[in-house]
């Protein structure tokens, strides 16, 4: 079943030196009690995408256009005040960095009673018993309740941030950047828990990252995305071990590779273009090492590649596909 | 015993844990009741007309007069304990009236930001800029010496820097993600404002009320000082400012001036140590850590405390 699904999302900047698109034409679909792994570069847009899905763009970030399809109702489209019921109650988000996510003057307690008490989830008397309910589930013992985020290690901040965003029990998860600054223990714990969770409460997740590992591990499906776009986009076995984009291929090239540990991990050279200066065609074709000239000049469009696999490459088109290389 | 230390302890119970905020409270609460119960405490009553001979005059201290006596025979202890109602009485008001407007504007600017924000910051540095005393003597001389106007005046020409630092601070906490985490959860730009900006302002706001209290004090001391305080009042500042202009210092009658003097600086000190006290309570993240919890400073602490007395039993 479809949860979610988003269709040519497009969100620009609108700041003093011009007008910029952090995201263009975005399409994906999240289903129930799946995990979608968001991946890509620093600066490829996807906090971007996800902020303007919960409609929580800085006042600069504009959404041109698209559609947000959460069970029938378009997201883009509805009043603020129904947005704000819909935020949380069906669609709930772990902010990147949950130590500057917790308020550093409130206990973590009070800081889950206030999406519980403004949603009603639970009847007044019950809020306490579901606070401890709730850190519970994410394994951190009730009497941390009345605690404050910095007495709490990194992990536990981000379990309480992930207790904080089930509250009310929502229909998706979108988790930005979840293992980021955490250890490798911690991250493996972190993980496991949103897979468990995932099935307990039939979730659907979203997890942006930069870390294939944790994708490659835990994500049915991937997107990944350059200079705003979408690049490719299948299942975790398609991206991983049928890549078609040379974008996804020198992004695994760039990862340890366990049955080969001796191989070399190369870089990607130079950056991602900036959001001001784009170059006029495929935005990757300066530092693709496989482009043509046709690449400089046309936009690549969306070629399906397999059955639920799509890439945006103009080289994918033709019978041998850089993959073959 | 543990438990208890993380269970949460009302604001009372903490302040009272801490060594000077109860040393600034109770230096306070002693001017205060001074103040309060000024009639019972002073052997005299300063506003009372007396006949004085030449050997009242500038008395010094003795058994009849704990602190001397002035220029014309009135007792100065007395003096100085009616002194404190009319001092601390400019001194809360003017602050009072500097930090609600200080607040407002700061936290209304701050956050709104925008076209409002340079609306409000304009007026802000427009009263900011005004020289105020010579504004203030003008006022005061034009519209009459009353303490209800000396207490305005000085009210509505301070206010400005608070509201600068004030909404500097809140500018600053808007932007961080957990204001960010509460609009997403659905709380109002109102509960934003008063459950999570204000608290991490608190700490600045008692900052500037201690000094907004002692600067109104002063300034109440500067007006009288140049002769337009409340001239049927007796407070610190006109007391400084009668034993100067009245010869006090070159017959070295120390006794009328060293005891306001003393006394402002004793309200000052008081009212910086509650302050630090309520600071540490507000942003806990002055007292402790993960890795350096309560109970680790707490034990530590105490064998600190043992440690002479267990070396002399010995």
């Amino acid at each position: 079943m479809t949860l979610l699904s988003v269709r040519d999302l497009t969100v620009e900047y609108h700041t003093d030196s011009g007008k910029f698109r952090a995201v263009e034409g975005l399409n994906f679909e999240l289903e129930q009690c799946k995990t979608l792994g968001l991946v890509g570069e620093s600066g490829c847009g996807k906090t971007t995408a996800m902020m303007a899905l919960m409609r929580l763009l800085p006042e600069v970030g504009r959404i041109v256009s698209g559609s947000v399809t959460l069970e029938n109702i378009d997201l883009l489209r509805i009043p603020v005040s129904e947005m704000r019921k819909i935020r949380w109650n069906d669609l709930s988000m772990v902010f990147q960095g949950a130590m500057n996510a917790l308020n550093p003057v409130r206990t973590v307690g009070s800081q889950i009673r206030e999406a519980l008490q403004l949603h009603n989830t639970v009847s007044r008397d019950q809020i306490d018993k579901e606070i401890i309910r709730l850190l519970d589930i994410v394994g951190v013992s009730a009497s941390f309740k009345e605690r404050y985020p910095h007495q709490f290690s990194g992990g536990m901040r981000q379990r309480a941030m992930i207790a904080m965003a089930l509250a009310c029990k929502p229909k998706v998860l979108i988790t930005d950047e979840p293992t980021t600054a955490l250890d490798v223990m911690v991250q493996a714990q972190i993980m496991d828990l949103l897979q468990d969770l995932k099935s307990e409460f039939d979730l659907g997740i979203i997890i942006v990252t930069h870390d294939l590992g944790v994708v490659a591990e835990y994500c049915d499906e991937v997107l990944v995305m350059y200079g705003g776009r979408m690049v490719e986009y299948g299942s975790a076995d398609q991206i991983f071990n049928h890549s078609v984009h040379p974008y996804t291929q020198r992004l695994m090239l760039a990862f340890p590779d366990i049955n080969n540990p001796d191989e070399e991990l190369s870089s990607i050279p130079g950056h991602p273009p900036p959001l001001d200066d784009l170059p006029p065609g495929c935005r990757f074709e300066p530092r693709c090492g496989v482009s043509v000239s046709r690449c400089s000049r046309e936009t690549p469009g969306i070629y399906t590649v397999a059955p639920g696999h799509i890439c945006s490459c103009l080289l994918a088109t033709s019978q041998g596909s850089p993959a073959d290389e | 015993m543990t438990e208890k230390i993380y269970s949460k302890r009302s604001f009372f119970r903490q302040y009272i844990g801490s060594k000077q905020g109860v040393i600034g409270a109770v230096m306070l609460l002693l001017v205060i009741m001074t103040a309060l119960f000024a009639p019972w405490i002073a052997p005299y009553d300063p506003y009372e007309p007396i006949s004085a001979t030449t050997e009242d005059v500038l008395a010094p201290p003795g058994p009849g007069h704990l602190l001397g006596q002035d220029e014309i025979g009135r007792d100065v202890f007395s003096s100085v304990v009616f002194g404190a109602r009319i001092s601390l009485l400019v001194g809360f008001a003017a602050s009072l009236i500097m930090i609600l407007l200080g607040c407002t504007v700061g936290l209304v600017s701050g956050y709104v930001g925008g076209r409002l924000d340079i609306l409000l910051m304009r007026i802000t540095d427009g009263v900011l800029v005004i020289p105020s005393l010579p504004l203030m003597l003008v006022i005061i001389a034009v519209a009459g010496r009353g303490i209800g106007l000396i207490i305005m005046v000085i009210g509505l020409f301070s206010w400005p820097y608070t509201a600068r630092v004030i909404r500097a601070q809140v500018i600053s906490i808007k932007e961080r993600q957990f204001v960010m985490r509460a609009k997403a959860i659905g709380v109002s730009h109102f509960g934003i404002v008063m459950v999570h900006i204000l608290p991490q302002v608190l700490p600045v706001i008692f900052a500037s009320i201690t000094l907004d209290i002692s600067a109104a004090i002063l300034a109440e001391a500067g007006l009288s000082f140049l002769g337009l305080g409340d001239p049927t009042l007796i407070s610190w500042g006109s007391m400084i400012n009668q034993a100067f202009s009245r010869g006090a210092v070159s017959r070295g009658a120390w006794w009328y001036l060293v005891p306001p003097g003393f006394l402002l600086a004793w309200v000052t000190l008081g009212l910086n140590l509650v302050s630090n006290a309520i600071q540490e309570i507000v942003n806990p993240r002055l007292r402790t850590h993960n890795l350096f919890d309560e109970r680790k400073i707490l034990s530590l602490l105490g064998r600190l405390r043992n440690y002479p007395s267990s070396q002399g039993g010995e």
